[in-house]
């Protein structure tokens, strides 16, 4: 339960973390350590070099600039369940944040960091992917930008080089009118989700005008339900119609892969019962404002 | 209590008599007439305390060795769950637990032991498992995949006492430790199976997982997969 030995640099500067990173082949980064420590203590991971960017000033925050929230490294899961001036989408990340963990991980854990190590039963690899999240991803090189639909390749393991650094999440804000819901199957509070679905509706004229659905271990990586979302828009809105996307969803969208205690029937119909209940949650949302 | 409670009855009035045979030759009286009271030995007007005893006479010393005595611990047990039956979340919305302890010599070790094992029984009903692999791997290696209730999955329990003594300890108290792990599984299985309208509750393999209880009741229609 102690680390194997490694190597501890604390940078000051986007820069330097940079450097630091590419300087020592297998070095790793230190945000909120609540995946990192745990597996340096299990020796499952044996980093020779810890670079830790806590003190990296230019990585804490985040804000809303033409329409897009910005989100730095620093930033912790519970900056989402405090009011956020992002409308719908903030409101979908403060349902979805309440679903990480606990409150001391939540208070020390980071988005980017959730993003980077992408645990494939981690809510906000999903929501990133749904919601046409841009990473963006400095190396020695220089800065570049990857859509979250290509970032997540499997299970713990993205496009990221050894080498780079998240340094920025960028999603773009809902349209108005547009109701959000979050629901999550997990056997205990202090479980992983089994199945996660994030939703969001923006009905016009008792028509869906756009949907976005976000499956959460559901396959071997975060799923967007684009089949479900293809079939719901410009459909007349009817609970019967969002009942039938969640068919749609496990069927079409998920590739749910074995698990402990389930198989695969019970997880596509778990699937589709979720994510029906995650549009009637956004219905709900929706409808209250 | 029931064993080590006894064992420790019987050494203490083993050394209670040897005290007082010990006060009786030291005051060159019969032992009849000394008597024993709260750490002090009596023989007519002279009392001393067991300190003075012992260093006036030496040390006092009694050897005893216990079987475990029998005991016949019984106890009733009732849970009142509700199954989700869209996914077949087992939720246990009450737990009753009315045991007989026999006599209880501190309820504040036998309830701290009760809420413990009911806790333990409630883990076993719904959540802990060790697994294998078909190659006999084991699957569960730690806390994260060895699944334990918390506080946020204790339902509100209710405990109750009976207390018939147990005729073959000096104390009359059985043991306390395990109850509720050995009340609380059946209770709790029994009731799901009810809520499941399943004849025979042994369809259902514990740990009741949503899984488990949804694949019991063969109600619900698999989506087909199409990829």
């Amino acid at each position: 339960m102690k680390p194997a030995p490694f190597e501890y640099v604390a940078v000051r500067t986007a820069r330097e973390a940079v450097d630091a990173l590419a300087a020592v082949p297998g070095a790793r980064v230190l945000a909120g350590g609540q995946s990192l420590v745990l597996e340096l203590n299990y020796r499952t991971l044996r980093p020779v070099r810890l670079v830790d960017i806590n003190r990296v000033a230019e990585f804490t925050g985040l804000d809303v600039t033409d329409g897009v929230l910005r989100v730095r490294p620093l930033v912790r899961h519970r900056t989402f369940e405090l009011p956020l001036a992002a409308g719908a989408l903030g409101r979908l990340l403060a349902r979805t944040v309440r679903h990480i963990a606990h409150p001391p991980i939540r208070a020390r854990g980071t988005m980017l960091g959730s993003l980077a190590y992408a645990h494939p039963a981690a809510e906000w690899p999903a929501v990133a992917v749904a919601f046409d999240a841009d990473l963006d991803l400095t190396g020695p090189d220089g800065v570049r930008t990857v859509a979250a639909d290509d970032f997540f390749t499997g299970p713990f393991t993205t496009v990221r080089r050894p080498d780079e650094l998240l340094t920025e999440a960028r999603l773009p804000l809902l349209p108005p009118a547009t109701g959000v819901g979050f629901v999550e199957h997990r056997r205990t509070h202090a479980s992983f989700a089994q199945l996660a679905v994030a939703a969001a509706l923006t009905v016009r004229e008792n028509t869906v005008h756009n949907v976005r659905l976000a499956l959460v271990n559901a396959a071997d990586r975060p799923v967007r339900a684009r089949a479900a979302e293809r079939f719901l828009t410009g459909q007349p809105l009817t609970l019967s119609a969002l009942a039938e996307a969640g068919q749609v969803a496990a069927a079409d969208d998920a590739d749910p892969r074995p698990q402990p205690y389930t198989d695969t029937p019970y997880q596509r119909h778990a699937i589709s019962v979720l994510v029906g209940r995650a549009l009637h949650q956004a219905l709900q949302d929706a409808d209250g404002r | 209590m029931q064993t080590g409670g006894e064992a420790l009855r019987r050494a203490a009035t083993g050394l209670i008599d040897e005290a007082r045979r010990r006060m009786a030759a030291h005051c060159r009286v019969p032992v009849e007439q000394v008597a024993y009271q709260a750490g002090e030995v009596r023989a007519g007007s002279r009392s001393l305390s067991l300190a003075e005893l012992v260093s006036a006479t030496g040390p006092l010393r009694v050897d005893e060795v216990v079987d475990a005595p029998p005991a016949f611990p019984f106890g009733a047990y009732v849970a009142v769950v509700d199954v989700e039956t869209e996914l077949g979340t087992p939720q246990v919305l009450r737990l009753v637990a009315v045991d007989d302890y026999g006599v209880v010599v501190n309820p504040l070790i036998t309830t701290g032991q009760t809420y413990g094992s009911v806790t333990h029984g409630l883990g076993q009903a719904l959540y802990e498992e060790v697994r294998y692999d078909e190659q006999g791997r084991p699957q569960t290696r730690s806390l994260l995949d060895y699944l334990l209730p918390t506080y946020a999955e204790i339902p509100p329990l209710t405990f109750g006492e009976t207390h018939t003594p147990n005729p073959n300890t000096g104390l009359g108290a059985k043991g306390a430790g395990e109850a509720g792990c050995i009340g609380a599984p059946p209770a709790i299985v029994n009731a799901v199976a009810d809520a499941l309208g399943l004849d025979d509750p042994s369809a259902l393999q514990m740990p009741l997982t949503p899984y488990t209880c949804w694949a019991a009741t063969g109600r619900a229609v698999p989506v087909e997969a199409h990829r």
